[in-house]
């Protein structure tokens, strides 16, 4: 059974102005998908998608408004305090910006070992026993245990906050562009230790990403998500080998390289619409795109997209 | 304020210190700084000009330096309190004898003069900075633990504790300050022991202060919460006040020491102002604001200039609180 399962799942935001009207944004609009155990699922998308809203409300730190979301077997929106408090040390976050991730305030060593005070794994000499082979495991020296943040470089704060989420030993890792923000050389020594992480611990990561060159190097399935909706999702290699949904083939031809030329389509998402999400900026649009909203379907094994067209 | 990147010269800030570590050192060790006790009444010295102490001897028709002596005083005319030096014999004076930091057996040394009553202004002046040096400080530290308290609360949990408080502050802060502050000092009994008025004081100053703090602390937080490390400690199950204690509340600290130092004087001030209009520190005890309220007859302050020394006391600390709050913020 999957990990990580998700259902029909809505968040919105609600401006609740004093001279406005309340508008309300529907950042994820019915999202299903699961993470299975040792996995790691690559989401995809633009700004403004909805990926960040999603990866947050399936650790409930964003509530969610409909559907549910079950993590080995709990349903979490019903689950009671002391069933979340055990999840608290199931699933973890790893963000991505670097300055933000790390209280400017508390020591490498605590930022690390608060977790496991705060569920009171061990005694002091545990944690921090705990806390200097999380270092090591990271890449980081001994030294940097009584060192605070601002002594430390972007990439090397990553590698804290990593450090930060896996010493409670979580299962499943939200990872929300977690190297976006870094040197394209720290990039790949990141994702390396993703993957090491993975392979030794065996954790689950929803990994996400706007750059699907770094998403198509570390997960096993990628989801692709426009305006809140997952609108193709399949095996990695299905995915860039074969592109079925016109939005997937947008993300795929803008990777910058030598051989294709420059992307086609351009445009910004829309603020709203009826049918298709994709409709105004889709060279594929037919009639029925624009009056009805294609539903994500199955066309191979591991392989659904919402579109006409297939 | 100074620009961005400038930083400001360290001088004034740690000559700021300097004095205030003198000013709060003298207050705590006002019985060993004080020749005299504040209380000490001498009926035969009333207005006694300050005592000139000389180091220098003239014999043979040359000056010759010697360690510190005074004259006696003798007051020659009672109506006009018309004082004089008499040199006939020198009474050296002595350091650290007897407890005290200096003292003249056999004369006296009023380094102000006396008040009408022939209490030792200096003495008054060192104790009185008990009390005007550590309300300010006591005032500003409580005020701001409960603004930090109440602020970090509304701006955490929002919602109907946010209203609340925030509503709270704001009546608060719509009452005309002083004219409170007044109203409920009338109400502390005269009969009442100068700790308990002090004690008193103290509450009302900072009853009022809390307010402004709380508002801004709540701004601070309303940030501070959406920050990824406060949400990254949502996501491993930190209680709220494990968050507050650990997460919010050392991100306020530097803040909330600035501000400190530049709030401590508005308390220090209101302090002599309500013990100037004698609804504060009372008789015999004293303060700078009441040592004050002597110096505002012009007639006296003309023929003894000397007792505004509290309010220049004042002006002092209040100058280098803000250098030192100045030099931080920046």
């Amino acid at each position: 059974m999957a990990l990580v399962q998700v259902h029909n799942l809505k968040v919105s935001y609600t401006n609740a102005g004093t001279f406005r009207r309340r508008s309300e944004v529907r950042a994820v609009d019915g999202v299903t998908l699961h993470i299975d155990e040792h996995e790691t699922l690559g989401l995809v998308g633009e700004s403004g998608s909805g990926k960040s809203t999603l990866g947050r409300a399936l650790l409930l730190l964003v509530k969610p408004c409909g559907g549910s979301v079950v993590f080995d077997g709990i349903d979490l929106l019903r689950a009671d305090r002391r069933t979340l408090k055990q999840f608290r040390t199931q699933a973890q976050i790893v963000f991505q910006d670097p300055y933000s991730s790390l209280n400017p305030r508390m020591k490498a060593g605590n930022i690390i070992a608060d977790p496991m005070r705060v569920h009171r794994t061990g005694d002091r000499r545990a944690i921090r026993e705990r806390v200097l082979s999380l270092l090591d495991l990271v890449g980081l020296p001994a030294s940097a245990y009584s060192k605070y943040p601002y002594a430390f470089s972007g990439g090397q704060r990553q590698r804290i906050s990593i450090a930060r989420a896996l010493s409670i030993s979580p299962r499943f890792i939200v990872a929300d562009e977690p190297v976006s923000a870094l040197d394209i050389s720290i990039q790949a020594q990141l994702l390396n230790l993703f993957r090491e992480i993975q392979e030794q611990q065996g954790v689950s990561y929803l990994f996400i990403s706007h750059d699907l060159r770094t998403v198509a190097f570390i997960a096993h399935r990628i989801a692709v998500m426009y305006l809140g909706r997952i609108v193709e999702l399949a095996p990695k290699k299905e995915l860039i080998a074969g592109p079925l949904h016109p939005y997937t083939r947008l993300l795929l031809s803008s990777i910058p390289s030598r051989q294709r030329r420059p992307p086609q389509q351009t445009g910004e998402p829309p603020a709203y619409v009826r049918g298709c999400r994709f409709y105004p900026r889709c060279g594929a649009a037919m009639d029925k795109c624009r009056d009805e909203e294609p539903l994500l379907k199955e066309v191979s094994p591991g392989h659904e997209v919402a579109c006409y067209l297939v | 304020m100074s620009m961005r990147g400038q930083r400001k010269s360290g001088v004034p800030a740690a000559a700021a210190g300097v004095v205030l570590f003198i000013f709060y050192a003298c207050a705590i060790f006002a019985g060993f700084v004080a020749p005299y006790s504040y209380k000490l009444q001498d009926r035969t010295i009333p207005d006694e000009p300050p005592t000139a102490v000389h180091i220098t001897v003239r014999e043979d028709g040359r000056t010759r330096l010697v360690r510190p002596y005074v004259y006696r005083y003798v007051l020659t005319d009672v109506h006009s309190q018309t004082y004089r030096e008499i040199r006939d014999k020198r009474y050296p004076v002595r350091f650290f004898s007897g407890g005290k930091l200096f003292s003249v057996p056999g004369a006296g040394i009023h380094l102000l003069g006396t008040d009408p009553l022939g209490r030792d202004y200096f003495s008054m002046l060192v104790y009185g900075g008990r009390i005007s040096l550590f309300i300010g400080l006591i005032g500003a530290g409580i005020s701001f633990a409960i603004g930090i308290v109440l602020g970090t609360l509304s701006g955490y949990f929002g919602g109907i504790v946010d209203t609340l408080i925030m509503r709270l502050t704001e009546v608060i802060m719509s009452l005309p300050t002083f004219y409170f502050l007044l109203t409920l000092a009338v109400i502390i009994p005269a009969g009442v022991s100068s700790s308990v008025t002090f004690m008193l004081i103290v509450a009302i100053l900072s009853l009022i202060g809390w307010a402004g703090f709380a508002r801004v602390i709540r701004g601070m937080v309303l940030s501070l919460r959406e920050r990824d490390f406060v949400i990254a400690s949502k996501a491993y199950g930190d209680s709220a006040y494990g968050i507050m204690r650990k997460q919010l509340i050392p991100n306020l600290m530097y803040y909330t020491i600035v501000s400190i130092t530049l709030a401590v004087p508005g308390y220090i001030i209101s302090e002599s102002a309500l013990s100037m209009l004698g609804l504060g520190i009372r008789a015999p005890d004293v303060s700078w604001g009441n040592m004050l309220s002597e110096a505002t007859n012009i007639q006296a302050l003309m023929s003894r200039p000397w007792m505004l020394a509290s309010g220049v006391c004042i002006v002092v600390t209040i100058l280098c609180l803000n250098v030192i709050g100045d030099y931080l913020r920046s």
